[in-house]
């Protein structure tokens, strides 16, 4: 098992082989076309591919708990020519989610108020930090069943791809920082429905960073136009690749 | 200025259109592909062609075929929707001008006794070339052509004609399988930006 401290009461343990798992999660996600070039917030060893996703999602039972999510992604190749999603920005709702994050993947979380509720006819996520500062609103109309499996495999295939920066600061004054590019991924089972349809929809959206913030900056993913705008239900299973690189900053 | 959809004038505008777009050349500067995509006629399709300007635009876009092509419509659903019109494929083989020389008004008249039975699975085919951030090509092919395009796309008339008019969106009908796609989908994944952009430029085109 992979422990959190205190080690005589972890604050999570996770399964080395299955990773993190997650049950009856459901989520709304947004790619869009990014407004301009980004290469300030990807590491070396990244490349942009000029798309930007907004996720947020709610897991109601999981291995590190029950938590809400939203992350900012910016979608990438790295090296080998993998194609997969590298995370500038992430939010949590609690302290396993946010720990397991920061100290395995290197996943940027902190901590959050994160909605996701049907609202009418709508779908409605939000972010806000602190309470009551509304950083961003993601509103779709699930107009559309997905019937494809291909095209959401393709957005999601199995494995997605993710990357995140895992940042251990010095010690000791005027050392510097290591931090680890980190390579990770995630499989995303789409529930069916009992006819056998993915319980999949898409949408007219809009993405609205209602209230930019520089303590959380999650509205530099400036939004040329959306590509995509899904609610999906699903089980999730998250898990280490490995280090792909090493800087010390 | 509006243009009617389909016709050579609207493939004519698109073409420009895209070819003049700075951002393209941009987001598609690696973006190489050729799509075929084919239109199957549907009972939109049956209606809107009893117009003599949408008749006429369809008629613009078969004149593109070079004469030897009209051999491949023989024996295909394509060839029976010439017949309903009154046309007769060994004809237009021996005289190719016969296509400059049709009347208009008699097609579109003869087109509201035809039944989409009668002619199922008739469509009409398009292919196009994308390189380096532009249109290389665009040109109507004959049935079974181009088959081994990278991707394809096949769909009804009524579909395609609201991605065209902007009013739907290409990636929700194909997801919905309004409109079904062939092809690597990986690739497109990591060219999603020239796609929307294409898209939408498609989508400006004011059409009628």
């Amino acid at each position: 098992m992979i422990k959190g401290t205190p080690f005589d009461a972890p604050l999570y343990e996770i399964d080395e082989e299955r990773g993190v798992e997650a049950r009856n999660a459901k989520a709304v996600v947004a790619l869009f076309t990014l407004k301009r070039d980004l290469s300030e917030l990807i590491p070396e060893g990244l490349k942009s591919l000029g798309v930007g996703a907004v996720w947020i999602a709610q897991y109601d039972i999981s291995t590190i708990g029950a938590f809400k999510e939203f992350v900012s992604l910016i979608q990438v190749e790295d090296e080998v020519g993998d194609r997969g999603f590298y995370m500038p920005y992430g939010y949590v709702n609690t302290d396993a989610a946010l720990a397991a994050s920061r100290e395995i993947i290197g996943a940027p979380k902190k901590l959050a108020k994160i909605e996701l509720t049907q609202e009418l006819d709508l779908m409605l996520g939000i972010l806000e930090r602190p309470v009551g500062k509304r950083l961003a609103t993601i509103i779709i109309k699930p107009t559309t069943r997905v019937t494809e499996k291909e095209i959401l495999e393709s957005s999601l295939p199995r494995p997605t791809y993710m990357y995140s920066l895992r940042y251990t600061p010095p010690s000791r004054r005027g050392e510097k920082g290591t931090a680890h590019l980190v390579k990770w991924y995630i499989t995303a089972d789409i529930h069916r429905d009992a006819a056998g349809d993915m319980v999949a929809f898409m949408g007219p959206a809009s993405v609205i960073y209602d209230s930019p913030s520089v303590h959380d900056p999650v509205h530099k993913l400036e939004i040329d136009a959306i590509i995509t705008a899904t609610y999906i239900e699903f089980d999730l299973k998250i898990n280490a690749i490995g280090i792909l690189r090493e800087f010390k900053i | 200025m509006s243009v009617v959809y389909p016709s050579r004038e609207w493939m004519e505008a698109l073409v420009k259109k895209v070819n003049s777009d700075e951002r393209f050349k941009t987001v598609g500067a690696t973006f190489e592909a050729d799509f075929l995509l084919t239109v199957l006629l549907d009972e939109e399709a049956l209606k809107e062609y009893q117009i003599p300007e949408k008749m006429a635009g369809l008629i613009s876009i078969l004149k593109m075929l070079p004469p030897e092509k009209w051999a491949k419509f023989k024996g295909k659903p394509e060839e029976k929707f010439i017949e309903k019109l009154g046309l007769k494929l060994d004809e237009i083989l021996r005289d190719p001008l016969i296509v400059d020389r049709l009347d208009i008004n008699e097609l579109a008249r003869r087109l509201a006794s035809v039944k989409l039975e009668e002619i199922k699975g008739a469509g009409l085919s398009l292919h196009m070339e994308i390189k380096h951030g532009e249109i290389k090509r665009f040109e109507p092919v004959a049935p079974g052509e181009k088959t081994e395009a990278r991707f394809k796309i096949i769909g009804g008339y009524s579909a395609f004609k609201q991605v065209v008019q902007g009013k739907a969106d290409l990636i929700q009908l194909i997801a919905s399988g309004k409109l079904k796609f062939q092809g690597d989908l990986g690739y497109v994944m990591r060219h999603l930006a020239a796609i929307k952009r294409f898209a939408d430029l498609m989508a400006s085109i004011p059409v009628r």
